[in-house]
């Protein structure tokens, strides 16, 4: 898939799209850019997909979408120490939904924060990651509802294996004025060894009423119920856990628009496993 | 010919002692019908026969043709061609159904089975079944209807031809329909000479399957060993007359108190 590199358009450390007739389909090379950080606009109404990779260790990516835009990140974090440092403001009717497949190396302490800041506006974020080899990695994801009939859902799905810790936190926040607007948050990690550790906090602040909002997690091993009928069906008990696991990471391809890309994703998930 | 023979099998569940000394022979081609009231093993006996790892056997033997499988692990009595069709399969979010199909078909064959084959399988199963195609590329279980999962453990059963097949209330939650399509593949599958040892608390299922004997299980242990017209006359008297009859007191089946969780988050700490 051809897509406009980021780098041809910028200026300044900034860069703004206007509405088209079709989506536009982007490029964020992080090799691209100095560790400065990348402003991106999006105008009343616009359409972007973002391909971000070769993401730098704690770039900061300020985004706004403006009334009625629409912005889809595909991200994908394969080098070592990539921690997240994304903030994304939402006007009126404005969308952003993203997809992060984490199987990069090394520690990585992630903040990300979406604010809905217009009437309508969504946020969907969706990350899949993989924790070894004593790798430490934080991701701290949160909504913030600014407005009213505004709707977030922030799902994070993890395996932490081989003395890795992996933890999963950020606050679903709907404030004062925020009336009718609807929140979920949504945790999960495999434990897959004993000394591999995890957690999950998911926090909900509801200052408003006439909302709805819930959060889950759960933290632990790979289900004895679903390795019992798995290896019921003659299938040794790592391949059971192997598949348990890769159920548990690859939907997250399913937010990637390149079939390239899903593959060396699906092989990399694979190798890890 | 295959044969499961169960000896004097003594089996606890998290320390409470549920089969207190089972005998019992299943032979390829034979279909036998397990009863017995709610409570008193029935259950226990085939997940303890498959090595369910909550089940604990203290004493007996479990033979697959002359050879005790209690030290093999859960896939291996699988691949020897013991099936259980479970009561409440798990759901396993993620895995598609058809990839794991064919996972489990290779797991027991030396060579990997072509796509094309796969395919064709699967196709012709489901259409057995009257079962949708679609349901064959879903997640394995995950939203699946209660029959539409009995239909599944079915599908798996006719693609990994195991040689003894156990059927843990297969009917249960299913309509007339799904009821006769589910009894069509047990006779389909018997007249390719499977063993069947099902249970069922009707006596609808067993019209229609036909089975060469019924066993009734109380109090842990065998209590009969007869012909199919057991089946019959419990489903028309209960199981008292075994009492009358045979002087077999017929234990209650023991109330466990709810568990109660208070007042948390639905946050679980880390297993380690």
């Amino acid at each position: 898939m051809d897509r406009l590199s980021l780098k041809n358009i910028v200026k300044n450390n900034q860069v703004s799209i206007s509405k088209t007739d079709e989506m536009i389909y982007c490029v964020l090379d992080g090799n691209d850019f100095n560790n400065k950080g990348l402003k991106i606009t999006l105008e009343d109404d616009a359409n972007v997909n973002l391909l971000l990779v070769n993401y730098k260790n704690n770039f900061p990516l300020d985004i706004e979408l403006k009334e009625g835009s629409s912005l889809k990140i595909e991200g994908l974090l394969l080098d070592e120490q990539q921690s997240l440092n994304i903030t994304a403001n939402l006007g009126k009717f404005a969308k952003i939904t993203s997809y992060f497949a984490d199987l990069s190396s090394g520690d990585n302490k992630s903040k990300v924060v979406m604010n809905l800041n217009g009437e309508n506006s969504s946020a969907f974020w969706k990350l899949a990651s993989v924790t070894e080899k004593k790798d430490k990695k934080v991701f701290d994801v949160s909504i913030i509802h600014n407005a009213s009939k505004t709707y977030g859902v922030s799902d994070n799905y993890g395996v932490t294996k081989d003395e890795g810790f992996l933890s999963f936190s950020g606050i679903s926040h709907i404030k004062n004025g925020s009336k009718f607007s609807k929140t979920r948050q949504n945790a999960k990690i495999i434990v897959f060894d004993k000394l591999s550790n995890a957690k999950a906090q998911p926090i909900l602040k509801i200052d408003e009423n006439e909302v709805e909002a819930s959060h889950g997690a759960s933290v632990g091993t790979v289900n004895e119920d679903q390795i019992f009928y798995l290896t019921s069906r003659g299938l040794k008990e790592e391949m059971a856990r192997q598949l348990i696991t890769l159920g548990y990471l690859k939907p997250i391809l399913n937010g990637f628009s390149d079939e390239e890309i899903k593959e060396e994703i699906s092989t990399l998930i694979e190798g890890r496993m | 010919m295959a044969t499961l023979e169960i000896k004097n099998l003594h089996v606890e569940v998290e320390g409470k002692k549920i089969l207190k000394g089972v005998n019992l022979t299943i032979s390829e081609g034979e279909t036998v019908a397990l009863l017995g009231p709610n409570g008193h093993g029935k259950s226990t006996l085939l997940n303890a026969i498959m090595g369910h790892p909550r089940y604990t056997v203290t004493d007996g033997e479990i033979l697959f043709d002359g050879k005790d499988i209690k030290s093999l692990s859960v896939d291996e009595r699988a691949r020897l061609g013991l099936f259980l069709g479970m009561q409440s399969p798990a759901e396993v979010p993620g895995v598609s159904n058809s990839d794991f199909l064919r996972a489990a078909i290779n797991a027991k064959s030396e060579k990997p089975i072509s796509t094309y084959k796969f395919y064709k399988m699967l196709d012709t199963a489901t259409k057995d079944l009257k079962m949708p195609f679609d349901l064959a590329t879903r997640s394995l279980n995950e939203g699946f209807s209660g029959g539409e999962k009995k239909r599944n453990e079915m599908l798996q059963l006719i693609l990994l031809e195991p040689k003894i097949a156990m059927l843990d209330e297969i009917d249960s939650g299913l309509d007339v329909d799904a009821i006769q399509s589910v009894s069509e593949t047990i006779n389909r599958e018997k007249e390719k000479g499977r063993g069947f040892l099902i249970i069922s608390h009707y006596a609808r299922l067993f019209d229609l399957v036909s089975p060469t004997r019924a066993v009734v299980i109380i109090n842990g242990r065998i209590a009969l060993d007869g012909g199919p017209e057991l089946i019959k006359r419990i489903d028309q008297t209960g199981y008292e007359f075994i009492k009358t009859e045979y002087g077999i007191e017929i234990q209650k089946e023991e109330a466990d108190m709810n568990d109660v969780s208070i007042g948390t988050c639905a946050v679980r700490e880390a297993i380690k």
